[in-house]
């Protein structure tokens, strides 16, 4: 009976910003746009290379932060304990590593300007320089920039 | 992993680059302060309320004299000349002025921080990734309740015990993006407590692993200690070319199904082990070479793997020659349900040699082959996650067939019992739900499999679970688990060898 009752009673979900989050990839990356399969390909580091051959490192931002929150849902379709446990999963099955994750957003878009092959995400209003915009998140979905 | 530049407090502390910012915003805060001491000791003089000056939420530096007093509240208006109060206003100029000046330049700070940090963090980057220590761990309780005449009774523990479960250690070396070493290790008390032979009334004496020593090193004349034992769960190297075409030697989890490469209790569901896993239906792990990769197209993938390896054998060596080979085919998905429909199979020997000394001049040595069998299996499995209902299902089928006269020895059988030629069939079906409070997730689990046995041939196993999520990483996993046998006694009553098992674990990832 308990279980029964608690298992129609869903908690509001999480409050996520509203604001669109922006992926941005460095500058050398050949890839002029990504859809939500390819993010969510790569988030999860299936996919490790760049069309040019060139290997993906993926930047994420804290577990917990409300970016990767917005985002961990709207492209992987996790919420923010789905994101931790498929993590710590994949860790004990293959030995499989989450994403390195970036404290700031400012760092971040250093790291990404910097860093050949990288590729993260951030608010739209942060501003960016020296990266380039491969997709738009909201959170009706993935869209092009 | 998440990496801050406060944490570089190297470059905190050797003030690399930004010296100048540091003496400059030293420089301000000691103005800044004695103008605003300056202000404030005017104020009560003036009449008036102290300026509000700007907030900042950056942190401020270092202080390096005691915090300017507070402001005195205005006393009630009083005569002030006109002189005083135009230098006043001029000193709260001064003073807005500077405290921008220092938002400034503590602005400027943290983006030095911030861009040095940056410098730094590229050139760690693949340092901080290279070498990592991980695993997880669990320890609990079990209990069995088992019937009078069971067939286990005496030598199953039906007493509710503790145990130590496992604590696997993954050493994960990456050189390079392309290459992994993995190794995964068990630690164990093994093999102390082990019992090798039972009593038995021709007086065969009961055995039973004892590791105990005496600590000789020890500052205490008789410390003592039990050793135990690593057991190499797998260890191999693997390179990647892409996420299509991935290579793997050394020893390897059997690439079958879901609960053998799961394997790990923070990430099963469920607690007690299908019957084809604790049996080794296929094989746990082998000791070959592995290629695995898998092909993006949209939102499914489609993975492969595929590995010739030793196959079952007594030791490391192949003593025959006769590599096993296997694989499996998966087509799997994350969005907008996780769902994967995956297939396996294996094919492979049973042999084992013993070697004798037929001639000591010259010396020979013949070797022969004692055991001979020829097993190849199929498997398929289902996983499927909708919201917070997780669904796994598995099944799994091997055949047998031995030489003749190169049958092993059955397990758990009477001495002189031999390995029948064997059809086995298994399957389970297991459904979690996670509640949305409390991180309770409870279970169902239901198997059957047919397999030649002393017990029977035919089980059932109906389970309820619930597993209490803590935190991502610790959970605590509870399973009461019936296991019926459907052989009936002779007079066509239930099997005495019915039994009930309770497993409770705290497992931890760390």
């Amino acid at each position: 009976m308990l279980f029964a009752a608690l298992a129609v009673w869903r908690p509001s979900a999480r409050s996520q910003p509203d604001a669109s989050l922006l992926v941005i990839v460095h500058m050398g990356v050949p890839d002029a746009r990504l859809d939500g399969d390819e993010l969510r390909s790569i988030f999860l580091r299936k996919r490790t290379l760049w069309s040019n051959g060139q290997r993906i490192v993926p930047l994420n931002q804290p577990a917990g932060n409300a970016v990767r929150v917005a985002f961990d849902n709207r492209t992987l379709g996790f919420d923010g304990k789905q994101a931790a446990r498929f993590w710590i999963d994949a860790r004990i099955r293959a030995g499989t590593e989450a994403p390195m994750s970036i404290a700031s957003e400012a760092l971040l878009v250093r790291v990404v300007k910097q860093l050949p092959g990288s590729i993260g995400y951030v608010r739209a209003s942060v501003a960016l320089a020296g990266v380039r915009v491969v997709a738009r998140v909201e959170r009706s979905g993935v869209s092009a920039p | 992993m998440t990496w801050h530049p406060r944490s570089l407090s190297r470059r905190e502390t050797h003030g690399f680059p930004c010296e100048r910012h540091v003496a400059a915003i030293a420089a301000l805060s000691v103005a800044l302060l004695l103008l605003s001491g300056s202000a404030a000791a005017q104020a009560p003089g003036a009449g008036v309320a102290p300026p509000d000056g700007p907030s900042t939420s950056a942190p401020a530096p270092a202080p390096a004299v005691e915090p300017a007093p507070a402001p005195a509240p205005a006393p009630a208006q009083s005569a002030v000349s006109p002189a005083a109060l135009t230098e006043l206003e001029q000193l709260r100029e001064q003073t807005r002025a500077l405290e921008a000046r220092l938002a400034q330049l503590e602005q400027a700070q943290v983006e030095a921080d911030v861009l040095g940090a940056t410098e730094g963090a590229l050139d760690a980057l693949p340092a901080q990734q290279k070498f990592q220590v991980y695993g997880f761990a669990d320890f609990g309780l079990n209990h069995a309740w088992l019937g009078d005449k069971s067939f286990v009774r005496g030598l199953v523990n039906d007493e509710t015990t503790f145990v130590l479960g496992n604590l696997n250690l993954y050493f994960d070396f990456r050189p390079d993006p392309a290459w992994q070493v993995l190794a995964e290790v068990r630690l164990t008390e093994y093999p102390h407590g082990v019992e090798t032979a039972l009593a038995n009334p021709l007086g065969g004496p009961y055995v039973r692993t004892d590791t105990e020593v005496i600590d000789i090193a020890s500052p205490a004349t008789a410390s003592q200690f039990r050793w135990g034992s690593i057991f190499i769960e797998r260890a191999y190297a693997q390179w990647s070319h892409d996420e299509r075409f991935n290579v793997r030697v050394g020893q390897f989890l059997t690439p079958y199904g879901i609960w053998n490469v799961d394997h790990g209790t923070p990430t099963l569901i469920a607690l007690m082990m299908p019957h084809f896993v604790s049996a080794q239906t296929f094989p746990a792990r082998q000791l070959g070479v592995d290629l695995h990769g898998a092909f993006l197209t949209g939102a499914w993938e489609i993975g492969y793997e595929a590995y010739v390896s030793n196959g079952r054998t007594a030791t490391q060596l192949d003593f025959t020659g006769n590599k096993a080979v296997g694989g499996r085919l998966r087509a799997s998905r994350v969005a907008p349900l996780p769902l994967t429909f995956g297939t396996s199979f294996y094919y492979g020997q049973i042999d084992d040699v013993t070697k004798r000394i037929v001639s000591f001049v010259p010396f020979e040595v013949q070797r022969d082959i004692v055991i001979e069998a020829v097993e190849w299996g199929i498997g398929a499995d289902v996983s499927l996650d909708i919201e917070a209902l997780r669904i796994r299902a598995e099944a799994l089928m091997r055949q047998t067939r031995y030489e003749r006269g190169k049958r092993a020895p059955r397990l758990a059988g009477m001495p002189g019992n031999l390995a029948p030629d064997n059809n086995e069939y298994d399957a389970y079906l297991l459904a979690a739900y996670q509640l949305p409070v409390l991180g309770l997730e409870p279970f169902v689990y239901g198997e059957y499999d047919h397999v030649v046995s002393p017990y029977g041939d035919d089980q059932v196993v109906l389970a309820l679970g619930l597993n209490i999520h803590f935190t991502t990483f610790a959970q605590l996993k509870t399973e009461v688990a019936r296991v019926l046998f459907m052989d009936l006694n002779a007079d066509g009553s239930f099997s005495d060898n019915n039994m009930t098992l309770l497993f409770t674990r705290l497992a931890v990832a760390f």
